[in-house]
């Protein structure tokens, strides 16, 4: 982190607090800087909580599939070849993140208005100055890394699916 | 009775299935040489771990022997890959479970249209015969329904439309009336006779002995060996 940024933050740096409003100074490094500390946190967030989502999705479809070999192995044995069985799989994964993903951007940009809503109740600050910013370029970045989460999320369940004893999955299946 | 030889679905030439395990290898099935004809009743039975549902995965080209040769339609199965085997069950081999295996989130109209559209068959097409074969097993109004609103006998006739989907040669049921009680069984037996009837050859595999007796030929079954074959 930034020297000169991380004093004015914890308003420690009286030198630049008493030649210039803390508030807009702060603007101003930001500006200068093209907002990179905020950028730099938004990078660590969004890889934090991609990160947990890949996680949750992986364990969802794991539980998933393994509460369903019974019933992969019945549809193998009718026919059902390895590839359709493993892209459902990868369609249901891509569901699940398609339906996530939707339904955050609505949240999202709602959480971004209120979150812009509070930074700018800083005093002194410009009245133009917006901390969130919609650009498209975003969404492309939102759509990428959705699909990677859904491929890879469902790489394990899918190796589970392809790999299937179908023989021995019906026979456990009924002596349990 | 006609005078046409019945054509060989299914032959099984010294077949055996063995299983590696960290105390050894077990022999599920044992040197076993036995063919299924078109249009054949086929029970096999023996008592629990003699190697029946073994021999009926491999029948059913869903295992493969670990010695001998075995054929479908003169192909041997050993030769054919994956998805070789599974466009050959797809087409030519319907399979009936005992814990019926229907998708609970899907109609019995939907399930029964499942491997159809594996297949290929046209939406409309699939529509027509699912709604067909429901009636076939006497659920006509219940195409709606999902399997949680059916009951046991019910589905397993779902299970039994199902398997018939493409129109196979060769019916494989594995207990199929293990979870039912003696009336709901004897419905189930009843519909698997008359789909044999109908020209399906039947493989049931059951140590029920009288669903066993129902059929034309019982296989007795006792240490992965063929202990006995009775014709009626």
């Amino acid at each position: 982190m930034d020297k000169l940024f991380l004093p004015v933050l914890l308003g420690t740096n009286r030198q630049n607090r008493n030649s210039v409003h803390p508030a807009r100074w702060l603007v101003g490094q930001m500006q200068q800087r093209g907002f990179t500390y905020f950028r730099q946190i938004s990078t660590v967030l969004t890889t934090i909580t991609v990160s947990f989502a890949l996680l949750l999705i992986t364990v969802l479809l794991t539980v998933s599939v393994n509460q369903r070999l019974g019933e992969v192995a019945a549809l193998r044995a009718l026919g059902f070849s390895q590839r359709r069985v493993v892209l459902d799989v990868l369609f249901e994964s891509a569901l699940i993140v398609g339906i996530g993903g939707l339904l955050s951007l609505p949240l999202g940009a709602a959480l971004a208005v209120w979150l812009d809503s509070i930074l700018k109740r800083m005093p002194n600050l410009p009245a133009a100055l917006h901390f969130f910013v919609f650009d498209p370029q975003a969404l492309w970045i939102h759509g990428g890394l959705l699909a990677a989460t859904a491929v890879i999320a469902a790489l394990y369940p899918m190796r589970i699916v392809a790999r299937l004893p179908i023989a021995a999955t019906l026979r456990d299946e009924v002596t349990g | 009775m006609s005078d046409q030889i019945p054509d060989v679905i299914v032959e099984a030439a010294h077949v055996t299935r063995s299983f590696a395990m960290p105390a050894g290898d077990v022999v599920a099935v044992r040197d076993i040489t036995l063919s299924i004809t078109s249009g054949e009743h086929t029970a096999i039975s023996g008592p629990s771990g003699c190697g029946k549902s073994t021999l009926l995965h491999m029948l059913g080209c869903v295992d493969t022997p670990s010695s001998g040769t075995l054929r479908f339609d003169g192909q041997d199965i050993s030769a054919l890959n994956d998805r070789a085997r599974s466009l050959l069950r797809l087409r030519h081999i319907g399979f009936v479970f005992q814990r019926f295996f229907l998708l609970p989130m899907l109609t019995a109209a939907e399930n029964v249209e499942l491997p159809q559209s594996e297949a290929g068959v046209a939406r409309d097409e699939r529509r027509r015969r699912s709604l067909e074969l429901l009636e076939y097993v006497g659920l006509g109004a219940r195409a709606d329904h999902r399997p949680s609103q059916l009951s046991g006998g019910e589905m397993q006739r779902v299970a039994i439309a199902r398997a018939l989907a493409n129109r196979p040669r060769l019916l494989l049921a594995d207990e199929p009336t293990g979870e039912l009680d003696q009336a709901t069984g004897e419905h189930v037996a009843s519909l698997l006779d008359r789909v044999n009837a109908d020209g399906t050859a039947l493989v049931i595999v059951t140590h029920d002995p009288d669903l066993a007796g129902r059929a034309r030929r019982v296989l007795t079954m006792r240490d992965g060996r063929i202990d006995g074959e009775v014709r009626q």
